[in-house]
């Protein structure tokens, strides 16, 4: 970065911060500052990177990570006790990161060695392995079985056809609103807002089930 | 097409290892492969709302959400997040590269708005991309939703309705009707006789001036201080009052705390006017304003760690 620039940069990093300091805390103003500071600390490119050669490069991101949401919740919260005259705003975050929520976050994410984190294409692709009936099917099972008649009876008024019961097990084969709400020659309201409130009733009734099994 | 993010008010969010967990939690709970990949974008975007409202200062709360319930993700594509006393939030995740945000029509109902939280292939990041009040349709491109700041102000204002029911009535004294919490300065000073720390100044012609207060503790977060906030409003014409606002010690404290704000704002939390404590202030005083009856104002007081804010209608 040039210098012309990045004397730009700390000058309207110092602008924010200062103007954050003079709001006070949980006022609306206080917050839009705050989101525009982090925001331009983010894209200044100049957030430091401490200890890089000493970690695999997945483990690197992961405790930079921990330490970035740890960084900006200390800045938001505690932006009062920035000194303008003691460093530029970018000094301050950089040693806050560098000397403090980086150290932090390594035994933070060493101790979490076992939590499996997913990408999208793992998320796309990973087969289903895990053996114990998944929560999904027992309650598939119970929609289906119905054994106290409950989820058949509960109809759209007016469209007996229409059962919590038929709305559930067209959602759980991943039919859309829209080809759900054509079938039964209901609006797509109607059809959802009734099954929300289905929902909202069964809810204990069919947790209590799921317990039990 | 792809929004330009930079053009507009964003926040981004490190997904931490954390917010991983609780994702891969909730989505072994689900065998059919659609809905666990929609469990953990959902959860991840839930996550992504809820850290960045908590560096806002805004609280939230998940117990009570669907999206925090097996069973409830089951049946429901939902993303929900509460904020207490306003109601709840819809997170909507939103693919790389994508420029629609999906909101299924079971989500159409009890919300105060949705937010477009947009990852990265690594689900490394959420970005907040912006949000919108009501929607009426499954899809909606993301160069509709407004920006972040529209979000805080639509969050403000209901926090302020919230508020205005709660609303400090100043006429109402001249009825000696005080609102729960406050007091008529006299009743005060019968109960807290001895505690007192400050004296008032017996003027003359008080008797179209009514005072109350209200005794403020800040127990935990000032270290057992004990404040009064007290208010006099004097009628001067049938369309005008004037109103004096102290912030005194309660107890055995002498003085105020050092760097105690205390500030009056507009109704849409502009700054009238503050004054600061600094060491050694046995008391601090707004200076002396006037209003019309049904006039409305929000008194701050505040320091870098908390804020306690009252409402009142003159």
């Amino acid at each position: 970065m040039d210098n012309t620039r990045s004397k730009e940069l700390d000058l309207e990093l110092l602008k924010l911060a200062l103007l954050a300091q003079q709001q006070p805390v949980k006022t609306i103003k206080r917050q839009l500052v705050l989101t525009r500071l982090v925001n331009e600390i983010k894209l200044s490119g100049r957030l430091c990177h401490p200890q890089r050669n000493q970690f695999s490069a997945r483990l690197y991101e992961e405790i930079y990570n921990e330490a970035l949401q740890e960084l900006w919740l200390y800045i938001c919260q505690n932006i009062h006790k920035y000194e303008p005259e003691r460093a530029s705003v970018i000094v301050w975050v950089n040693v806050l990161l560098e000397r403090r929520f980086f150290r932090e976050a390594i035994p933070k994410v060493l101790g979490k060695a076992s939590v499996e984190r997913m990408n999208l294409s793992e998320l796309e692709n990973t087969p289903y392995l895990e053996e114990p009936p998944a929560l999904t099917e027992v309650l598939r099972e119970y929609i289906e079985n119905d054994p106290e008649n409950l989820f058949k009876k509960e109809h759209i008024e007016k469209y007996p056809s229409a059962t919590f019961q038929a709305l559930a097990q067209r959602r759980f084969k991943g039919k859309s609103w829209k080809e759900i709400a054509a079938e039964f020659e209901v609006k797509i309201p109607t059809a959802s807002s009734f099954y929300y409130r289905c929902i909202d009733k069964f809810q204990s009734k069919i947790r209590e089930h799921c317990v039990n099994c | 097409m792809l929004t330009n993010h930079q053009e507009r008010l964003t926040f981004t969010v490190p997904l931490t290892l954390e917010n991983h967990s609780l994702a891969q939690a909730f989505r072994r709970q689900q065998s059919d492969s659609t809905l666990r990949k929609q469990v953990y974008l959902n959860t991840l975007a839930v996550c992504a709302v809820r850290y960045y409202l908590c560096c806002m200062g805004i609280e939230t709360n998940c117990e009570n959400c669907s999206s925090w319930n097996s069973v409830a993700q089951s049946f429901m594509d939902v993303a929900d997040l509460e904020i207490p006393q306003l109601g709840k939030l819809e997170c909507r995740p939103i693919l790389p590269n994508s420029d629609i945000v999906r909101i299924p029509a079971e989500t159409w109902y009890d919300r105060i708005g949705y937010i477009g939280v947009q990852f990265d292939e690594a689900l490394r990041e959420g970005t907040l991309l912006g949000f919108v009040k009501n929607v009426a349709s499954c899809e909606l491109p993301i160069r509709q939703l407004l920006s972040l700041e529209d979000l805080l102000i639509h969050l403000d204002e209901l926090q302020q309705t919230a508020l205005s029911r709660m609303q400090v009535n100043l006429s109402q004294w001249f009825e000696n009707v005080f609102a729960p919490g406050w007091q008529s300065l006299e009743a005060l000073l019968t109960a807290n006789v001895s505690q007192l720390a400050f004296s008032v100044r017996n003027e003359t012609n008080i008797t179209n001036t009514v005072r109350g207060a209200k005794l403020i503790d800040l127990g935990l977060q000032l270290g057992q201080i004990s404040l009064a906030l007290l208010i006099a409003i004097t009628q001067e014409a049938k369309e005008s009052r004037c109103i004096t606002i102290q912030l005194h010690p309660m107890t055995s404290n002498k003085f105020l705390p050092n760097s105690l704000k205390l500030v009056l704002m507009s109704t849409k939390s502009e700054i009238i006017q503050e004054v600061h404590s600094r060491s050694m202030d046995n008391y601090i005083q707004l200076k002396r304003f006037r209003g019309k009856p049904g006039e409305q104002f929000t008194i701050c007081i505040t320091n870098n760690e908390f804020t306690l804010t009252e409402n009142f209608v003159i």
